[in-house]
């Protein structure tokens, strides 16, 4: 594991690596600034630059894109109240005051600070669990890899929040799409309808490219108007106010990050659930503060932007242990490991540690790297968040259509990002959850290689899925994660029935 | 079991995933049982789900226990903490025209002379931004383009269905 490490820091040393670290962290800051695109954006946008490259240089790339990301909307959601990405909300309710009280440097340091000792928690977690990591997927043989996609499945579904029949869905639907093309287990091309250009399946960069790319310019466009709405100038001071603010709160810091970094392990539930749990456990455990949260309190800053960058190294256990993405921007990174021919599992863990390493390094670097160039530049990021859809709409456009194309030079790419994007835009338009649906895509035909796998093990006994222990026990994970919401619902009516009670 | 007309789209968005899911089990029953088994099984799975999801929609009884099961939420909830974002289709039509348009033009004459045309045309048209701001951006596009994909990583983008005709 040392010598990975070394390796790792070997990687990323070289000038050519950390050009390449800057650029992923610029973008990532600027993506993650810019409310409306996002890191899933990003590294999909990225993905045709990585095409030339080594696998670990791609991943150099798209490390220091997920590790900046959400550093960058922490910017806009404490100057101009409007979060950069979704896990960034939760900062807006103590950054944003703060920020009106004339203390947007204090916020911005606060924020910065947490968000990058944040993510190195949760990256040191991501390579503390790497041993047992490598144990546990032992343990999984065909049928349980089958239960774990199909439990991963229902709880990205059950993330969805209030959709959860959607979510199930688009998991579906999904998996559908996962399905069209040439299946190796049998030679057979299925669900090509003849047509050419689906009879080697449908190629996951451009329908990526298309689904979160095009499809959120098609939804800039519909809305219409400028990203943020606030003109209004602002004052950047106290900075190292912010940051000293973190480590006089310790304590919130690292509860932000523990959330983090274990929600962000469990797939799909992602960085906007840990941001918003870091936040109320904070609140609960403070019942007296200082200042009211919600007026300007800088612990209410400090614990979600722990929880949401720290989830980025929660969010790559499940992802590169087993292939099932944690969330919609390690979904699009599995894609490109996919690309670059790595595969997920025992045999990235034990043959390429080197590239699991350089990925630790490289997302630890990012979020330092992040956090330096927030604190230095804050004030001209907050800038780029009035820039006009109507520049951003067809610049990103375009290059997002020549990224599909460039992957196989093929016309055809182009038709199936501009499919995906039709598809992403009425999903975004009747609410249906993308993330769910785009690793759905991604885990379609792992899914359906270990079922076959199973059934062949178990001479076509579909006992074979609850007559072995840890299936089994994958199988009650998956009915507890369906019937969370109804948990939830009794557990909302058995409050408001004692809040009735006692008045 | 009316659908109320506020709920009317998402209805019709259901009704067509329903019509692409039969579509894909009828067409899972002309290949080999081990290639159709498991996409039938997910086919089915679908079949009923989307029916709850139709259901759902409706102002009835069942409509509102199928709506705390699964969201948690009365379909009143539902509809208060739904995305308020006015949306016309006319305005989605034009935006499909224009994004259709720009794939359409890829095709026939490539990237490279559709890159600034498209940029110009939508930030005067929809931007309503002056002659030289489009000018500047559509250049900056198109340079970025080009320098990116062409020339450093060289990538041979499409040069149009014509070019490929004529050339």
């Amino acid at each position: 594991m040392f010598e990975a490490l070394i390796e790792g820091i070997v990687n990323l040393s070289s000038p050519h690596s950390l050009l390449l670290l800057a650029a992923g962290s610029a973008v990532g800051l600027l993506f993650g600034a810019i409310p409306g695109l996002g890191g899933t954006t990003a590294v999909a946008l990225l993905i045709p630059l990585t095409f030339g490259m080594e696998p670990w240089q791609a991943i150099i790339l798209m490390g220091g894109v997920m590790a900046a990301t959400s550093t960058g909307g922490s910017v806009s959601a404490i100057l101009l109240n409007t979060p950069g990405i979704a896990p960034n909300a939760a900062t807006t309710f103590d950054g944003y005051p703060l920020a009106q009280q004339g203390k947007a440097g204090m916020a911005i340091g606060a924020g910065a600070t947490a968000s990058a000792i944040g993510g190195v928690i949760g990256i040191i977690s991501l390579v503390a669990v790497i041993p047992i990591m490598k144990a546990i997927v032992l343990l999984f043989t065909p049928p349980e890899f089958f239960m774990l996609a199909i439990f991963g499945l229902c709880a990205i579904a059950v993330s969805s929040g209030d959709r959860l029949l959607q979510g199930l869905i688009t998991a579906i639907i999904g998996l559908m799409v996962g399905f069209v093309g040439y299946y190796d287990v049998t030679s057979t091309v299925r669900f090509d309808f003849g047509i050419p250009l689906l009879e080697d399946g449908i190629k996951l960069v451009p329908a990526l490219i298309g689904l979160f790319a095009i499809s959120e310019m098609i939804n800039l466009a519909v809305k219409g108007g400028s990203i943020s709405q606030d003109t209004s100038d602002v004052e950047i001071s106290r900075i190292s106010d912010g940051v000293k603010s973190v480590f006089k709160n310790w304590s919130t810091m690292l509860i932000g990050s523990g959330y983090g970094t274990f929600i962000g392990a469990v797939p799909g539930v992602g960085g906007t659930v840990a941001a918003f749990l870091s936040y109320s456990t904070q609140a609960q455990r403070d019942p007296t503060p200082d200042i009211e949260y919600g007026t300007g309190n800088i612990k209410g800053v400090i614990a979600p932007e722990s929880a949401n960058n720290a989830k980025d190294g929660g969010s790559l256990i499940p992802t590169l242990a087993f292939g099932i993405p944690g969330s919609a921007e390690t979904a699009v990174f599995l894609g490109v490991l996919v690309l670059h021919g790595i595969e997920p599992g025992q045999k990235l863990l034990e043959d390429h540690q080197d590239l699991v390493f350089t990925l630790v390094v490289a997302l630890t670097v990012s979020a330092v790297f992040a956090t330096l160039v927030v604190l230095a530049l804050a004030k001209y990021m907050a800038l780029l968040t009035r820039i006009s859809v109507h520049m951003l709409i067809p610049t990103v456009t375009v290059i997002a259509l020549v990224g599909a194309f460039a992957l196989n030079t093929e016309i055809g790419d182009v038709v199936i990002a501009f499919i995906f994007a039709f598809i992403g835009y009425f999903m975004i338009r009747f609410n249906y959850p993308r993330v769910t649906f785009t690793i759905a895509i991604v885990l379609g035909s792992i899914t359906e290689l270990s079922f076959h796998q199973s059934m062949l093990i178990a001479d076509d006994q579909f006992s074979i899925f609850y007559t072995r222990g840890l299936s089994v026990f994958l199988m009650f994970l998956t009915v507890l994660s369906l019937a969370f919401p109804t948990f939830r619902r009794k557990m909302k009516e058995r409050k408001l029935a004692k809040e009735g009670a006692n008045k | 079991m009316i659908i109320p007309q506020h709920r009317r789209a998402s209805a019709y968005y259901i009704l067509i995933i329903l019509a692409i899911v039969i579509l894909f089990i009828v067409t899972s029953y002309q290949y080999k049982l081990t290639d159709r088994m498991f996409p039938l099984m997910v086919g089915y799975v679908a079949v009923p789900l989307l029916l709850m999801d139709l259901l759902a929609l409706t102002d009835s009884k069942i409509g509102e226990k199928l709506s705390i099961f699964f969201s948690a939420k009365t379909p009143k909830e539902v509809d208060e903490d739904a995305d308020k974002t006015k949306r016309t289709m006319r305005e989605e039509l034009k935006i499909f025209l224009w994004m259709g348009t720009l794939v359409l033009g890829i095709y026939l004459i490539g990237f490279l002379p559709c890159t600034p045309i498209f940029v110009y045309c939508w930030m005067k048209v929809r931007g309503g931004y002056s002659v030289r701001q489009s000018v500047y951006l559509s250049i900056a596009t198109i340079t970025f383009v080009y320098v990116l994909f062409e020339i450093l990583l060289q990538y041979e983008l499409y040069p149009g269905i014509f070019l490929y005709w004529y050339g």
